[in-house]
């Protein structure tokens, strides 16, 4: 079901998105089409309204879309239900969030297996301790959210969405939040989970620093790809943002 | 100020409704209570206007026996000639009006009527207010005429034969009229009359033919006052004279008690429904004030002060509190509109008023409501102003208290409360005994309440893991966990209410023991004839020997019945127990007997006693030494027939739960007591007879009267304990709404967490938990804590019951475990009602918008 003729792990194909009518009808998607590819770290960019978030939200299952398709691997999320799109956000798709990732009242450990519970699976234990240890979190495990830097609440966020295996995390804005140090830690994290365990990743950032970690940079104007950029550099995307009017 | 404060008020319409639905509650039911309880009694009050529109004097017997309801003397028709000879006096009419005629239904049965009486009365034409609507009024023995009250209750026609149960046992009569009342109605507020000739009147209601129960006097040419004043002089010391209207209010004032029941109840639920709403308005406040924290924060960094800021929630709380009170007293005069006509199709009572709603009673409750809404909302409105402005705007969640204070605080009042009840069971602390419960209860329910969030702490996890090991239960479980403090209030309703269920099932189960245990208690008689509870009738306490202390006459039968039971064969002995109630010098309202002793004895375990002949009694040992009183000496006995006479003690006997106090000859007792007949029978079989052939036989023999029946020991023992059923049930049924109340904290509670917890509930639903997942989250958040609660509850409660039970001296303390399983039960019910409309909510949040949320 994982393996897929295409070699996408996600796309979008003719995607538009608006919300409102009328006068007030803002178009956040204008019949877009993306590939994410598989095994890769993409990063997508633009200014505030290009439309990047509404992306990564389609592509997520979180959110619908006006026309065009949506996939995750093979499967065709326009045709899902509610249950579906659960099962699909559960077993299939990661999270990371720019803050508020994690649930109070449950302690690291159990925050990183919590979709694992959910869907009533056991993790394999020795994938559970790679990714605990390669978040640097293995004496963290018993601590509450509130007793961890907000550094080490992303890293449990972080585990927590490779630990099912999906086929692609998506990360919103995952070093928004974060101190310069804390967030190169993520990014490195990030990175290694593509290279070490070709893990497929897609990010939004404004962080031109952030987007160099990527293999692939999209920019997004208007609704629309205006851009790509392949092997990024940070000085190549922030001058390639300043062109575009955005930081 | 205030505009910022009533713009936010508009914000948060929906968790301001939750917390104004507690004070609507709280105030409908004060409401509720006191216009059904002036629309009651304003509705008795008129019936009795009406009923003594016609009198201007009346002349009753003063009573004896001091007993609102107890049989009165009757008036000797001397009384009314002598009446008639005084200036002033236009007519002396001697009138026979006496509860206690109970009509048979065609289905056999005695008709019921709870609270109006069923009076027989003396015909004497449309006299009065009484008009005929059907046929004529009686003229011979053997016919009566009937209000139409009775006629459209038991379906009776002019020309049918209708059986009445009077002092005398069963008799038929033949109904020749049906009569209403000069108003245009049937019946005096629900009551039933079978009227009939004077002397049959007399003879059947009274016991004694030429005399009345009361003479109307009207009056001529002086005023009413004047001539009571002159009656009353004239006839000296032994007789009631009143005027019509203080024979209204004196007769009101008798059936106001059913009103006074009532207005108790109503008044408890609405006095324990304020005290829940107390605790969800608090509870709201809380919640409301925690998650605008950073607003009042921002207000203060502005430059408001502390005084503005309590002002602000104060309004709001204000604003609630005055709109909810208003819509309470509409709903409570609606609910009271609809409790009165149940009450009247119920008990038969027709009021002749609309609806009376007291103006002065509604502003109290009006104003009730606003105040304890005012007053809930103030601790957490200094709370909200002591939080330094920068504080609250970087931590926007407001950080956990310490549990320290308030668990040392709660331990105090527990250790004392415990220590109160502890002393109370096991020493002897006399009378103080009841005062250490009361103290320690009180103690250890306060000290309970502080506790609570600590005990949260411990044992919802406990809980949880029983409830469900799936990650939804156990998100719900560390939800219900978050918040000790809110926890605790949120429950609070179900521990005060599961409590009080939990209490009220441990005695009324240790009383119900103790009754059957005493009902057979020295009881040598296989099988027992007695009228509807006679056997077990309570002297005020639940316990001791049967009296007619009630005041109602108690349902009897032919003394020949006994004669013709002993003559059964498999019958060894029979013998008939004569009950009444005297008053003793001292102790007015002693139950009273009378009967063969010598056959009682072999009976009842009294011991070897000597009968006592005519102006003879014997007494029990404990009367006998708590009275003074000696054998050889005399004592003078008050009793509703006979007035103040001396008697002789002859003998001694030890007391029975069947029989105490003085015992006099069955001929003295039949001039003396108000019921002339036995009203307890008591059947010993012969060895090897066959006990349900026999039991058949003599039930043939009572078959008659309906009112009576044939019972052995083990329906005996039964029929006891089953007395405070009634009782039981109305507590619970009363309990039960304050419950509903408890649910609506546990919905108010977790919608308003929900809503703090969109966020969380986002990122749940991102990281794919489905709705179903959502639900059972939050179902198990509130499952756990309403069991929580109601452990807490049932627990404490039963403690102090099984206290209370001991200290009453209770023979044994039953712990009723079904029925405590069953409202443990009903505890999980309500936690999975409460969790209705908050995890609907919950599955319903929107991904996007929940993560987007500020």
């Amino acid at each position: 079901m994982t393996t897929t003729i295409t070699g996408l792990a996600a796309s979008a194909v003719g995607v538009t998105k608006r919300y409102g009518t009328g006068a007030t009808a803002v178009t956040a998607l204008d019949n877009i089409s993306v590939d994410i590819r598989r095994g890769r770290f993409t990063a997508i960019m633009g200014p505030s309204g290009s439309g990047k978030s509404t992306l990564m939200h389609a592509l997520a299952g979180l959110d619908t879309v006006d026309s065009g398709e949506v996939r995750v691997g093979e499967t065709q999320l326009t045709s899902l239900s509610d249950k579906g799109l659960a099962d699909l956000r559960r077993n299939r798709v990661g999270f990371v969030f720019q803050q508020f990732n994690l649930l109070p009242t449950l302690s690291a450990e159990e925050n990183i297996m919590l979709p694992l519970a959910i869907a009533k699976r056991r993790p394999d234990p020795a994938w559970f301790d790679q990714v605990v240890g390669a978040v640097g979190l293995a004496d963290r495990l018993t601590h509450r959210p509130s007793e961890l830097s907000g550094g080490q609440q992303q890293r449990v966020a972080c585990a927590r969405a490779l630990l099912p295996k999906p086929d692609v995390i998506f990360a919103d804005e995952p070093t928004g939040n974060l101190d310069t140090r804390s967030g190169g830690e993520i990014l490195a994290f990030l990175r290694r989970s593509v290279d070490e365990f070709h893990q497929t990743i897609v990010m939004v950032t404004h962080d031109a620093n952030a987007a160099a970690y990527a293999d692939r940079v999209m920019f997004l104007l208007d609704g629309a790809l205006v851009h790509e950029m392949a092997n990024p550099a940070a000085d190549e995307v922030l001058d390639t943002m300043k062109r575009l009017g955005g930081t | 100020m205030l505009k910022a404060t009533l713009r936010g008020l508009l914000a948060r319409k929906l968790r301001l409704t939750l917390a104004g639905l507690a004070v609507v509650l709280g105030v409908m039911s004060v409401a509720a209570a006191m216009v059904t309880t002036t629309t009651v009694s304003g509705g008795f009050d008129a019936i009795f206007a009406t009923a003594t529109s016609g009198v201007d004097v009346s002349v009753a017997g003063k009573s004896d026996v001091d007993e609102p309801r107890a049989f009165t003397t009757p008036v000797a028709s001397s009384v009314v000639d002598e009446l008639t000879g005084i200036p002033g006096v236009k007519s002396a009419v001697g009138e026979v009006s006496v509860d206690g005629a109970r009509p048979i239904g065609t289905d056999g049965k005695v008709i019921a009527v709870s609270g109006p009486p069923r009076s027989g009365v003396a015909w004497h034409g449309e006299t009065g207010m009484v008009r005929l609507w059907d046929g004529r009024g009686p003229t011979s023995d053997g016919e009566v005429a009937i209000n139409a009250g009775l006629a459209d209750r038991g379906g009776f026609h002019v020309g049918d034969t209708i059986d009445v149960l009077t002092l005398a046992p069963r008799q038929s009569f033949r109904i020749v009229g049906i009569y209403g009342f000069s108003n245009g109605r049937g019946s005096l507020g629900g009551d039933t009359q079978v009227a009939f000739t004077e002397p049959v009147a007399q003879r059947l209601m009274l016991g004694q033919v030429g005399t009345f129960s009361s003479v109307t006097v009207t009056v001529d040419g002086i005023s009413r006052t004047e001539l009571r004043d002159r009656v009353a002089k004239a006839l000296g010391d032994g007789y009631t004279v009143r005027t019509g209207d203080e024979l209204a209010a004196a007769t009101a004032a008798n059936s106001k008690a059913f009103g006074d029941i009532v207005r108790m109840i109503l008044l408890g639920f609405s006095g324990l429904s304020l005290l829940v709403g107390i605790f969800l308005i608090l509870n709201t406040f809380s919640i409301l004030v925690a998650q605008r924290t950073g607003e009042l924060a921002l207000l203060s960094a502005l430059g408001a002060r502390r005084r503005q800021i309590v002002g602000t929630v104060l309004v709001e709380a204000l604003v609630v509190g005055t709109v909810a009170s208003a819509v309470g007293l509409g709903l409570g005069i609606g609910v009271s509109a609809l409790l009165t006509m149940v009450m009247e199709a119920q008990s038969g009572a027709e009021l002749p008023v609309g609806l009376l709603v007291p103006v002065p009673d509604m502003v109290i409750a009006f104003l009730i409501g606003v105040g304890v809404t005012v007053v809930a909302a103030l601790a957490p409105a200094v709370r909200a102003s002591r939080v330094p402005p920068v504080t609250a705007m970087v931590a926007a969640k407001a950080e956990q208290r310490s549990l320290k204070r308030i668990t040392v605080l709660g331990a105090i009042p527990a250790v004392v409360g415990i220590a109160g009840v502890v002393a109370a069971v096991v020493t002897d602390l006399g009378s103080f005994r009841w005062v250490a419960l009361a103290g320690g209860v009180v103690l250890g329910l306060a000290g309970l309440a502080l506790l609570t969030p600590i005990a949260s702490r411990t044992l919802l996890p406990v809980l949880g893991r029983l409830l469900g090991w799936s990650a939804s239960s156990k998100l719900g479980r560390r939800n219900a966990a978050r918040n000790p403090r809110r926890t605790a209030i949120t429950v609070a309703t179900l521990v005060v209410t599961l409590g009080l269920v939990g209490g009220v099932g441990v005695v009324a189960q240790s009383v119900r023991a103790d009754l059957s245990a005493n009902a057979t208690r020295g009881l040598g008689a296989d099988l027992v004839i007695s009228g509807d509870g006679v056997s077990a009738r309570a002297d005020g306490q639940g316990v001791g020997p049967p009296t007619a202390a009630d005041g109602r006459i108690m349902p009897t039968f032919a003394a020949s019945v006994i004669d013709e039971a002993r003559r059964l064969p498999g019958v060894s002995e029979a013998v008939a127990q004569y009950v009444g109630s005297v008053d003793l010098p001292g102790a007015p309202r002693s139950p009273a007997a009378a009967g063969d002793v010598r056959r009682l004895s072999r009976v009842l375990d009294i011991g070897n006693v000597r009968q006592p002949g005519r102006g003879e009694v014997v007494v029990d040992t404990e009367t006998l030494s708590a009275q003074r009183l000696r054998v050889g000496g005399t004592v003078e006995i008050t009793t509703p027939r006979a007035g103040t006479r001396e008697f002789r003690i002859v003998g001694t006997y030890r007391p029975s739960p069947m029989m105490r106090g003085p015992v006099f000859a069955v001929a003295d007792a039949t001039e003396l007591f108000v019921t002339q007949a036995p009203a307890l029978g008591y059947v010993t079989l012969d060895p090897g007879a066959d006990a349900t052939a026999v039991t058949r036989e003599v039930a043939k023999l009572v078959a008659d009267n309906p009112e009576v029946s044939v019972q052995d020991q083990t329906q005996l023992a039964d029929d006891a304990a089953s007395q405070i059923d009634i009782a039981e049930t109305m507590l619970y049924v009363l309990l039960g709404l304050s419950v509903v109340i408890g649910i609506l904290g546990i919905v108010n509670t977790m919608a308003l967490s929900i809503l703090e917890r969109t966020r969380e509930l986002g990122l749940l639903r991102a990281i794919g938990m489905r709705r179903s997942h959502m639900v059972r989250m939050v179902v198990a958040e509130s499952l756990v804590m309403a069991v929580f609660g109601a452990l807490l509850g049932l627990a404490a409660g039963g403690a102090a019951g099984a206290a209370a039970a001991h200290v009453l001296g209770l023979s044994a303390v039953v712990i009723p475990w079904t029925s405590l399983a069953v409202f443990l039960g009903l505890g999980v019910a309500a936690g999975l009602l409460a969790a209705l409309i908050p995890s609907t909510r919950a599955a319903s949040v929107n991904v996007l918008t929940a993560i987007a949320y500020e």
